[in-house]
């Protein structure tokens, strides 16, 4: 393995960034559905360009999302990083799509859900983590910064 | 799974006779057991792998020998299969051999926008363009992965390298998929030294690769071709070209035909030398093809089947492309990290490493990185035989679009990571940052997959008309 595959944090400590990014990508899997199925519902809506240009997007980006958790070390903070922002992505873009009021409601819960849920690392933690991982710079070592 | 040749099946019962000869060679199969069925007994076994070693140093049987004995395996034909596995050459090490020159190359290359010859011959001459001949064709049949992590090391040396070499080894393996004799006669070729360049795309056309507008008419014995083709890489350094045209079926609509020709003298010329921002030492010229007759034993594939033929053998196309790109981006983020730990500003006083701000942007680097590296490899392992030809191609699609669009990120963040001096001539990063973009560029046009996906996850008609509403 090589500096810039390195995992910031060794294979197997990754409980908590696992369970979030699994719960992250989720609310991005429900949001789409939600999307979809109520683009589907209007025949004419479902055959306009916007609508399939952002549904293959969010496609696009859940799949990236699932190869990601499957296929890297799950221990390493770049799986929740990753996942969270590209899920934050997803719903907003989901967002955009739904019309019925129920489902705006539904995904105004998701949208809640997602911020409200508590990442194990905040985004700047997790950034210095993963950086400092690819820099070769000890995360304990001080002073922090330069 | 390697399923021994032949050949080494033939050679095997060599040894066996060699030490036992009163086998009957004939009587000698790939299910025949060692022990049950030839008597081998311990000191037997130990005078094969002896012999066996004497001629094959790099064929060590010790271990295959205790695991097969052991559990009843001993097939001759395990046997055989273990040592093609043994003999077979790693092609990923072979581009990491072969990459620091290529390296130490590309910058000249990219200045002057000559072809890479001297690499091409390289990569001609230690095999590697042979790596996707499939073992019953006689080659080691590199499957997708090892030829998407061999790329990926030498587009981070020579990303110009990589791509031209990338449309001969994928070319190769979709004509192979196809059996028969056009994938037995190239296969021959090219483990002669034949390297192929792929036309499909025409100035009038782009992306749209299924409506060829080179027009292929009917003639006694082969076909007449004229037209035109763009960006035709590694046009300067191959031996074969694979070219797309439309012919007429019986109802005088088009049908899009495949052809691979030897590089002819007469019939197609260079009408515009490639010159451009990225991806400079590729040869991508634009050629013209007049009154070019292709005789019949020349084409591939049977008439109008190229789309479908395309769509199911589209993983070796789009991840082979996707690894390129993500090869400059792994080298983007080697050479960002590695120059950060070294440098220091006087004012600073400490490596920039040690900074915040690099260290975020790092980061997001690595983290796209991994992105489009576990997209690519899932793309890689994706089951290529059950899907369905449209939703196979689209997930294909899907994948080397978020790839290309991650790498060119990286390699953008790079650029911001490393300051001002990464813009300079002298920068290898600056030619990273030009080569990536292509990875936007290249197929398939992201619109296009951007509304089959959309489309086919509606419900949507792909192909129905009007393409969209009012
Ligand atoms: C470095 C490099 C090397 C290449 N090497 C080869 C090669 O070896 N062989 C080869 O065959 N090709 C090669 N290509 C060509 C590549 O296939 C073309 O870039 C591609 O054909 C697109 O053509 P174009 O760039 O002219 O864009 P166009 O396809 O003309 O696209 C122009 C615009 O129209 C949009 N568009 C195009 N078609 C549609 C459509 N049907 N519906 C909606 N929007 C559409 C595109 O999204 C884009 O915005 C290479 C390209 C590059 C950059």
């Amino acid at each position: 393995m090589n500096e810039t595959t390195r995992p910031a944090v060794p294979a197997g400590a990754g409980g908590p960034g696992e369970r979030y990014a699994g719960t992250m990508f989720g609310l991005a899997e429900q949001a789409y559905e939600l999307a979809v199925r109520d683009v589907k519902g209007d025949a004419k809506r479902s055959r306009l360009p916007g609508g399939q240009f952002t549904t293959a997007r969010m496609r696009a980006s859940l799949a990236t999302m699932r190869a990601l958790m499957a296929r890297h070390d799950p221990g390493d903070p770049v799986v929740a990083h990753y996942v969270a922002e590209a899920a934050q992505e997803v719903v907003s873009k989901a967002f955009e799509l739904v019309t019925d009021p129920l489902a705006a409601e539904e995904m105004s819960r998701i949208w809640r859900s997602l911020k409200a849920t508590a990442p194990p690392l905040s985004p700047d933690h997790a950034r210095e983590r993963i950086g400092k991982a690819a820099l070769l710079i000890d995360p304990d070592a001080t002073p922090r910064w330069l | 799974m390697i399923t021994a040749s032949p050949p080494e099946l033939s050679t095997l019962v060599e040894h066996l006779v060699a030490v036992k000869p009163d086998l009957r060679p004939q009587e000698i199969g790939p299910r025949t057991s060692l022990t049950r069925d030839l008597g081998f007994d311990s000191l037997d076994l130990v005078r094969l792998a002896a012999r066996i070693h004497e001629q094959h140093p790099e064929a060590d049987l010790t271990p295959w020998l205790a695991g097969a004995c052991q559990a009843g395996a001993d097939s001759v034909g395990s046997m055989a299969d273990h040592l093609a596995r043994a003999r077979r050459r790693d092609y990923v090490a072979l581009a990491r051999e072969l990459a620091p020159a290529f390296a130490e190359r590309a910058a000249r290359h990219d200045a002057d926008g000559g072809f890479p010859h001297e690499n091409l011959a390289e990569l001609v001459r230690t095999g590697y363009t042979a790596m996707t001949i499939p073992r019953e064709y006689g080659g080691d049949g590199a499957g997708l992965g090892e030829l998407c992590e061999a790329q990926q090391v030498l587009a981070g040396a020579c990303a110009s390298t990589a791509f031209s070499v990338n449309m001969h080894v994928h070319g190769l393996a979709m004509i192979a998929q196809l059996g028969g004799q056009d994938a037995e006669w190239v296969c021959r070729a090219v483990s002669e030294g034949a390297v192929i360049a792929g036309g499909f795309s025409e100035p009038g056309v782009g992306g749209n690769w299924w409506h060829p507008t080179t027009k292929a008419e009917r003639v006694d014995g082969g076909y007449v071709l004229n037209g035109r083709k763009g960006f035709f890489t590694g046009f300067p350094g191959a031996t074969h070209l694979f070219l797309s045209a439309a012919t007429k079926d019986d109802r005088g609509l088009p049908q899009p035909m495949a052809f691979l020709v030897p590089k002819p003298d007469e019939g197609i010329r260079v009408i515009e030398e490639w010159d451009a921002a990225g991806m400079r030492a590729t040869g991508s010229h634009t050629l013209a093809i007049e009154d070019f007759f292709v005789e019949d034993r020349w084409s591939v594939g049977e008439p109008g089947k190229l789309p479908l033929l395309f769509m199911t053998g589209v993983h070796w196309a789009w991840c082979s492309f996707a690894s390129v790109f993500v090869g400059i981006a792994r080298a983007a983020l080697e050479h960002v990290t590695a120059t950060q730990r070294r440098r220091v500003l006087s004012v600073i006083g400490k490596p920039n490493a040690h900074l915040p701000g690099v260290q975020f942007r790092v980061a997001e680097m690595a983290t796209r990185l991994a992105a489009a590296r576990a997209h690519l490899e899932a793309a890689v392992h994706a089951d290529h035989d059950t899907a369905g030809p449209i939703a196979h191609y689209l997930d294909m699609s899907l994948m080397k679009m978020q790839v290309t669009r991650l790498a060119h990120e990286v390699v953008t963040l790079g650029m911001q990571v490393q300051g001002g001096s990464s813009l300079v001539s002298a920068s290898p990063l600056q030619r990273m940052y030009r080569d990536v973009i292509a990875g936007l560029l290249v197929p398939p046009a992201a619109d296009v997959v951007l509304e089959w996906a959309g489309k086919h996850a509606l419900d949507v008609p792909i192909f129905a008309e009007p393409r969209w509403a009012e």
